[in-house]
Parts: structure tokens; sequence; C-alpha cells
């Protein structure tokens, strides 16, 4: 963990995501803009926390999963103790819960990686003292930078700092589209698969070690993916499908929906141009937590 | 052209490490600052990939297409050779009145390369008159841009229009090798030198805070003319608030080639004992012309 310590003769820090050296002072790092607290809080923790990844195609629901995800484990959802370090931790979850309260979708998340939000939280599955306790960072990465990176890699430095430094990655496609038979979540699903064998494979012939949870976006519009998943991912997602089965050795595929129904506003913007805004009616949470449990069991 | 996060269309010759850079630094919706409409943010860089010249102009383009982002944001980026563009020394305007001229693609697709484009310097010089704050706003960003200090500079609602018109102030052959950008929030991931923004907001402090980037805020107490050339800037305030802007202009945007500070100080001097009705035409070629 020495990337953790601070040289008492010269008081830097490395940045946790892309390890430049920064002075006690920064707030976010000067190479990959990570809000350096997460350093600071590990530091005071004296363990390296395990990063987990939050990836998706633009619009696919990654800040909604996750901030519901977090917002259940702050509520202690399926007998998990979770516990923020530091406001910057909770500011992703309360946006969130607010808009959704508001009947809103949260904005949409800036590709600028300096306004990208993380949250660091410890977890346990409650269990009495000897239950292990999990220093978990979460970043909510923009899909167009996601986007940008699989299709010219080292546009964003940090993301590829990022998933190689992950203990575990969660995947979200819009198993909506995916029904409706169109391509796009397959097609991306299987460049950002694409992208992380690239990182993280070692020989020609080994499998990707590191756990990622596979997660159905949106699968209210399509029940069948909660019924039977791996049918749902076969049929629909049959290229994701093959690749994980060709190259991963720790893959699991989860349904999972966080809006109960929809309604959409019409009308004309500034420039007079037709819109259809969704409007999150309810939430209804469904299989939010799994992906995350498995996710942890197998870190 | 960008759409905020990724290349529509480039011309044939942006090469592909230009094209990541490019992406890079377009600014994405929620990062234009609070201005009245129409609003838009002017880039001036140099491409770290291939250390060529780029100009990107931003403005809105309808709302962001997924209802939830605020305003959609595209980009024009030009880019030009590095030696032409620091020859030319060409203002935005010179860009825009360019790409003005341009019809639009007429396909939106990777494969459809754009036409390449004439920039004419000097297409656009005229610049308006403006009231003393605005002025002295101006001329003070002149001077830092060329001072070389990393800093992030307040400049109110029109920090588009300060940018424009301190960049009118500058010689036009020391505008190349600028890296600067306006109207939009601070951002690493811009890569410029200076920032002029609207106000030092609590996110612009935290993301300063120990970068060695120096927050000024020229709105409420603008520090005073300094670096070399503070005597020709004191030149520029002066001709602008006399009503000859256009004349300031049309003589910067006439000073390209080899400039020196030495040189520019010598032609304020000159220039400092001229009279309103002489600033025009030969009297300007006159007033440059060096010995060599």
């Amino acid at each position: 963990m020495g990337w953790m310590q601070a040289d008492p003769g010269d008081p830097q820090l490395r940045c946790l995501i892309c390890e430049a050296l920064n002075t006690m002072d920064v707030a976010v790092c000067c190479e990959c803009s990570a809000p350096m607290a997460l350093v600071h809080d590990s530091v005071t923790q004296g363990r390296a926390p395990q990063i987990i990844s939050v990836l998706g195609d633009s619009n696919v629901g990654k800040t909604v999963y996750l901030g519901f995800l977090l917002d259940m484990l702050s509520q202690r959802a399926n007998e998990f103790e979770a516990i923020p370090k530091g406001a910057y931790s909770v500011d992703m979850q309360q946006s969130v819960v607010a808009s959704m309260t508001q009947r809103q979708f949260p904005e949409k998340t800036a590709m600028e990686p300096d306004r990208w939000n993380w949250a660091y939280y410890q977890a346990r599955k409650a269990g009495g003292r000897r239950s292990k306790w999990y220093d978990l960072v979460m970043p909510d990465l923009a899909g167009e930078s996601l986007a940008a990176e699989i299709a010219n890699p080292s546009t964003y430095r940090v993301i590829r700092s990022l998933l190689t430094k992950s203990a575990g990655a969660m995947l979200l496609v819009d198993a909506a589209l995916a029904a409706n038979g169109a391509t796009r979540p397959d097609f991306f699903a299987l460049k950002m698969m694409g992208y992380i064998n690239s990182l993280f494979q070692t020989k020609r012939d080994a499998k990707v070690q590191t756990p990622i949870a596979i997660i159905l976006c949106k699968a209210d519009h399509c029940p069948e993916s909660f019924d039977d998943t791996r049918r749902f991912v076969q049929g629909s997602l049959g290229r994701l499908w093959n690749l994980c089965e060709s190259r991963f050795q720790t893959v699991e595929f989860f349904a999972c929906s966080a809006v109960g129904s929809l309604a959409y506003a019409t009308g004309a913007d500034d420039d007079g141009m037709d819109y259809a805004r969704p409007i999150p009616l309810h939430t209804s949470l469904q299989g939010v937590m799994e992906p995350f449990e498995w996710l942890i069991s197998k870190i | 052209m960008g759409e905020g996060y990724r290349l529509v269309t480039w011309s044939a010759g942006v090469r592909p490490e230009e094209r990541s850079e490019l992406t890079r630094r377009a600014p994405s919706h929620g990062a234009l600052c609070a201005q009245p409409a129409p609003r838009r943010a002017v880039i001036v860089a140099t491409l770290q990939a291939t250390g060529r010249a780029v100009y990107g102009l931003a403005r809105v383009a309808g709302t962001e297409h997924t209802q939830r982002g605020g305003a959609r944001i595209w980009t024009d980026f030009f880019v030009g050779g590095a030696v032409a563009a620091r020859r030319e020394g060409l203002h935005p305007h010179d860009v825009q009145s360019a790409l003005d001229g341009l019809p639009p693609p007429k396909k939106l697709a990777e494969s459809s390369p754009l036409t390449l484009v004439d920039v004419a310097r000097g297409a656009s010089t005229s610049a308006p008159s403006r009231d003393g704050k605005s002025v002295a706003m101006a001329a003070v960003a002149a001077s830092l841009l060329l001072d070389g200090r990393v800093c992030v500079l307040a400049c109110g609602p029109a920090s588009v229009t300060v940018f424009e018109d301190a960049l009118h102030m500058i010689p036009a052959t020391m505008r190349g090798g600028l890296q600067a950008c306006a109207g939009l929030r601070f951002s690493p991931s811009r890569a410029v030198i200076v920032t002029l923004a609207d106000a030092i907001d609590p996110d612009t402090v935290r993301a300063t805070r120990g970068q060695g980037v120096e927050c000024i805020d020229l709105v409420s107490k603008a520090p005073p003319l300094g670096g070399p050339l503070a005597a020709w800037f004191a030149l520029m305030t002066n001709w602008w608030l006399s009503g000859r802007a256009g004349a300031a202009s049309e003589l910067t945007s006439r000073m390209t080639g080899d400039w020196s500070a030495a040189d520019v100080l010598a032609v304020a001097s000159r220039a400092a004992a001229m009279g309103e009705q002489e600033c025009r035409g030969e009297a300007l070629d006159e007033l440059i012309r060096r010995e060599d």
C-alpha cells in the first residue's frame, strides 16, 4: 500500500486511480481529476479500497442504478451495512433519489472527468463482528466517455487506469432495446467486453478472471429476462454471450429494473423541435442488489 | 465538428490522435457558463498530439437528445497548420466568417469528409466600441493571455466578448500559440492555460486548489496592467475608449511576421502621438513599418 502513504519528506500523495503524485492540498488529481478525498479516506482506513467500475452505454441508466444501489446499501437492504466515506459519496444517491422523487431522471453525466461522481463506501454483510468490511470505490462515468475510449483507446486515460485497477465491474445493458431487436446494446457490450479483455488478458488462451456482472437494465420492459436471464442474453445479446463464454471466467447475468412505470411528456423545445421526454411515474426496484452481492462474493 | 461527446464528421487530414484530443477537449452539456442568449464559447489552443493550431467555436444546438442534459452543445473545430497559424494570427472571428460561408455538410457521418476551409485573416477585423470597464477587462485579459500564467479569469456574463476583444488588442503574430477558452466552466480536460469564465464558483475553487491555477476576478477588482507589453495595452485601452476600436484591431491584425516586445513597444510610442483622424489606412501601415 505504498501508494497510500504520504512521504514525510515530500508531502505528496499518489492518486488512487492514475498514480500521479499530487500535493496534499489538491482536491482533484492533477492528471485524471479523480477526487483526492478517495486517497485521504483510504489513508485513514489504512487499506486499499477495491474499485468496482460501473460501465455501460450512454442513457442505459448507470447513474440511476448506482444511485439506487448506494441508497439501498445505506438503508441496510439485504442485511448489508454501508457507510459512506465523505459527503461526496452521498451526492450521487441524493441527486438520484431527489430527481426520481420529482419524477425526473437525473441529469446526464458530463463527459469531463472532473464532473463525474465518485462514491467511496465501506460495506459488509451483517453477521456480527467477524463479517468482512469491504472498502468500495464506485465511479459513475459518462457513457459517452466510455464510448469514446473504446473507439479510440487512450482518449480518456482515466478510464483505462480505472479499469486496470478494478477488482470487479458491472456492465449495464439496455434490455428493453435488445428485446425490441435493436443491435446497438449487443454491439456496445461486445466492444466494452472486448476492451476489458484486451486490458486484462495476459496469455492468448487465458480467460479474464476479473468478475463482471452483466446487468440487463430496464428489464421491466421485457419480463422474460427476469424469468430466465441467461436464455434472454443468448437470444437477444448473442454476440455478448459468445464473447463472455469464450473469454471471461467469472461472469454472471442479472436482470434489473428501477422504474415502475413511465409516461411521456411531449412538446417543442426552444428551437421548435418536437420532443418526447420520459417521466418516471414511480420507482419499483427489482434486482438491484443481486449483482452487487454476487460481485462482492467473487472479489 | 463535434457534438459534445463525439466527432460527427471531419476533413481529410485530421489525424486519429488529433480526433481523440478534440473529443477530450470538446465541451459537453452543462459546460457553458451562464450568459445571455445566444450562449456560445470559444477555444483557441495548440493540439498536444501534433502541435497544430485549433480554434473551437461552440454553441447551443437544441436540447440534449435524452431530454435530461439541458442544452446540447455543438462545437466546430478548425485545425490549422502550426506555422501558418502562428504567422497569420487568426482571430476566432476570421474562423467564424469562413465557416459561416460554407454550405452545411450534406450528411453528418464519419465517412463524409468535410471540404478544406480557407480562412482569410482580417475577414472580420472590426471591433465595436465598449464601455470603460469592458475595455479595461479585455486589456488585463490580453496581458494575462500573453503572460503564461495558468489562471481562471472571472469576466462576468460577457466572457466570450471580453476574450474576443482581448484578442483584438494582441498583435496578430502573438495570437499564435495561445491556449485559452472563454464561455466555458473551468475543466482540466480543456488543457488550456487561461480560462475566461463568468465567475469563480465553488466547483472552480475546488478543481483548482493546489494545482497552481490562479483565480482572478476581473469583475470585482481587475489587477493593473502588467507584463512587458503593458504600455501597448494601455495604448489599446486608450484607442478603444476614444472610439478607435476599429483602428486598433486593424493595426493589430496587420502586425504579422516576427515582432519582438521591443518592436511592439516602439509602435506604441509612435502611435501614442497620433490623432484620432490619422488612425487609418496608410498611416497604420507607416506606423508598423520597421527599419531593418
